[in-house]
């Protein structure tokens, strides 16, 4: 009964119905239109992260090596016999695809007559593509697993010595033990790093050729690509104590927190992300507060009347909180509709933009999230069912003599 | 042992910094069955003494007791659920819910009450709007229908949970004469077959001619209680013939 009324009451002034049911169905599609736009941002964030650059999911390192290693490298370097070891460890979990050691170096990269620095990534050949997956291949940065002196050169950096597939180069850097190294080098592709800040001095080359410029036959890190993203976490912690039980002094870093860049974007957008969720749920509630306190002045006789023949207090607060409620749902299953439509069309669109930073421009894409969409509607009718129920409340609190006087 | 008693009953309101003595020291009986007219000019009291009788208001001083139980003791839920089952209250100005067909105003109170299966209650709204004669009118929305026909919808409703008491607030005030003599008819009616205890206020001579018991106020007092048996068969007779 009292839903058949709640639901009959909303069409009784339908103009000041129809406006808050817009007004929140405009907050809920903006809510999820952000919000799915800022989930894809994440979820590419995730993929540039994890295979664009070459975190995987996990990176097991010697303890301390995240906070020094880029100064005492020669401190943090893995054995052989310990790659060994650890692998085998690591590779007994369901969940990990790939144990991968890496090793990164820096120095002067030479065309012959121009030299500048670069910043090197050093990975096993045949685990490369295993890493990266699929995730754009146009931007190149490939090895030749048949050559050990094949280097892949960022784009502006090559640009600036003039490199090209095909070209050669000399890589000048120290080894670990602090001596002069080179080695003749072979331009194989160049590539696109996804950021401008490390698109001119960022170079991709193989194990060996780091292992022979460093002169180490180990490595400082290894990094271990898992089958499914979400497990990361879990099987961190699952890594760690089995570390911990085999008295190895290893530290497990995952992806989100070796990703400044992610973090921080995703802070910032966690901010906006708030800032409108407050905004519309101040507007979803001041506007349910004000129509419902209108509607109780309205019908004070007909309250009045209710109370008189019968109905109970609790009766005429759930009555108006229904209508809250059902305002809210309204508004939301409307909102719903502008979402899939309006992220539909932007979807289908093909817009594009470039973000800060980024070297070229990405697709503006929105994401249904089905629990973004349940949380901000069970969120919205929440708040609508609190705001319905001061003024409820003054409706259920009405005297019954006075109520029937009111004109 | 009478079915509603009033002791010594005074209701003071609170209009800003003056107190206004709406009915003042009344000692009423009613007994069950009774067709009892309260009448007086306006601003007498009469709307305050049946918000009492109603429960819809309380004494503040003095106590009001139905059935030897006195309702000061009762609270809000308490009070509700008494309404609910033993009192119907038909308004002046008839206040039907605007939203609810007719069939469904006459079942509310019923529905209120619960603990009936609601094809029951369908059926006895529908007799019941057959028998105040606006049977054809189960769908319609109130503001389809004219005073009269609301009023009759009104006494249906108030008559759906067969209560033992209706108080009726000048029940024929917005209504013309004829309307007024078909509705006074119906209330005779309803007393003579059911039994209930109609108490209602008015200024309609015809009705005041109608009642078994007029109970007169002047400025918040009873100052004439005057029984007049048989009165309202003969009228309802009158009326019947006159239709």
């Amino acid at each position: 009964m009292l839903l058949k009324l709640a639901m009959r009451n909303l069409t009784r002034n339908r103009s000041r119905s129809l406006a808050i049911i817009l007004a929140i169905s405009a907050g809920f599609a903006a809510i999820n239109l952000f919000g799915g736009y800022i989930a894809n941002v994440f979820s590419g964030l995730q993929r540039q992260a994890i295979e664009g650059e070459k975190l995987g999911h996990l990176t097991i390192a010697r303890s301390g090596y995240f906070e020094r290693g880029g100064i005492n490298q020669e401190d943090f370097i893995l054995s052989t016999e310990e790659i060994s070891r650890i692998t085998t460890l690591v590779m007994q979990f369901a969940e990990v695809e790939l144990v991968s050691p890496r090793l990164s170096l820096s120095g002067l990269i030479s065309d012959g007559d121009l030299s500048t620095i670069f910043i090197g990534d050093a990975l096993v050949r045949t685990d490369l593509q295993h890493i990266r997956k699929e995730i754009r291949p146009q931007r190149g940065g490939f090895l030749q697993p048949g050559n050990p002196f094949g280097i892949s050169v960022s784009k502006n950096l090559a640009q600036a010595l003039a490199l090209e597939p095909g070209s050669s180069a000399v890589l000048f850097t120290s080894t670990l033990a602090g001596q002069a190294n080179a080695y003749d080098v072979d331009i194989i592709d160049i590539y696109d790093t996804g950021t401008a800040a490390t698109n001119d001095k960022a170079i991709l080359l193989s194990l060996e050729l780091a292992r022979n410029l460093l002169t180490t036959e180990g490595a400082e890190r290894l990094t271990v690509v898992l089958n499914s993203a979400a497990v990361t976490e879990m099987v961190k912690v699952r890594m760690k104590n089995l570390f911990a039980e085999q008295g190895l002094d290893l530290e497990v870093r995952t992806w989100e927190s070796l990703s400044a860049f992610y973090q921080q974007v995703k802070n910032l957008f966690n901010l906006i992300f708030s800032f409108i969720f407050s905004i519309v749920l101040v507007i979803v509630v001041m506007s349910i507060m004000n129509t419902m306190s209108m509607v109780v002045i309205e019908r004070t006789r007909e309250i009045g009347t209710l109370r008189s023949l019968g109905m109970q207090r609790w009766r005429v607060l759930g009555m108006f909180s229904l209508e809250g409620l059902l305002i809210a749902l309204v508004g939301c299953a409307l909102g719903l509709l502008i979402v899939l439509s309006v992220g539909s069309v932007v979807n289908i669109g093909g817009l594009s933009y470039t973000p800060p930073s980024a070297s070229s421009p990405v697709r503006l894409l929105v994401d249904f999230k089905p629990l973004l969409l349940f949380g901000s509607m069970t969120m919205l009718s929440v708040f609508a069912i609190v705001s319905s129920f001061i003024p409820a409340r003054r409706a259920a609190n009405t005297d019954i003599t006075n109520a029937l006087r009111h004109v | 042992m009478s079915f509603l008693t009033l002791e010594c009953a005074t209701k003071c309101y609170q209009l800003g910094s003056t107190q206004i003595v709406a009915v003042k020291d009344i000692s009423l009986t009613i007994e069950g069955g009774e067709f009892t007219v309260i009448c007086g000019p306006s601003g007498s009291g009469k709307s305050t003494l049946l918000n009492m009788l109603s429960t819809i208001d309380l004494p503040s001083e003095g106590d009001y007791r139905i059935d030897n139980t006195s309702v000061l003791n009762m609270g809000d839920r308490q009070l509700t659920q008494m309404r609910q089952k033993r009192v119907g209250i038909i308004f002046q100005s008839f206040n039907l819910v605007p939203v609810m067909t007719t069939r469904e105003n006459v079942m509310l109170p019923g529905q209120l009450h619960g603990g009936r299966v609601v094809p029951e209650l369908k059926s006895r709204a529908e007799t019941l709007l057959e028998e105040v004669g606006v049977g054809q009118y189960a769908e319609h929305r109130p503001d389809q229908l004219s005073g009269g026909q609301r009023q009759r919808v009104a006494l249906a409703r108030a008559l759906i949970n067969r209560p033992e008491l209706v108080i009726a607030d000048e029940p024929t005030a917005n209504l013309d004469s004829d309307n007024s003599q078909k509705i006074i008819a119906l209330l005779a009616e309803m007393n003579r077959k059911y039994g209930i205890t109609f108490v209602f206020s008015t200024h309609d001579q015809l009705l005041l001619r109608s009642a078994r018991r007029c109970v007169q106020l002047v400025d918040g007092r009873v100052v004439e209680d005057t029984q007049c048996s048989n009165k309202v068969d003969a009228t309802v007779n009158t009326i019947m013939e006159a239709q």
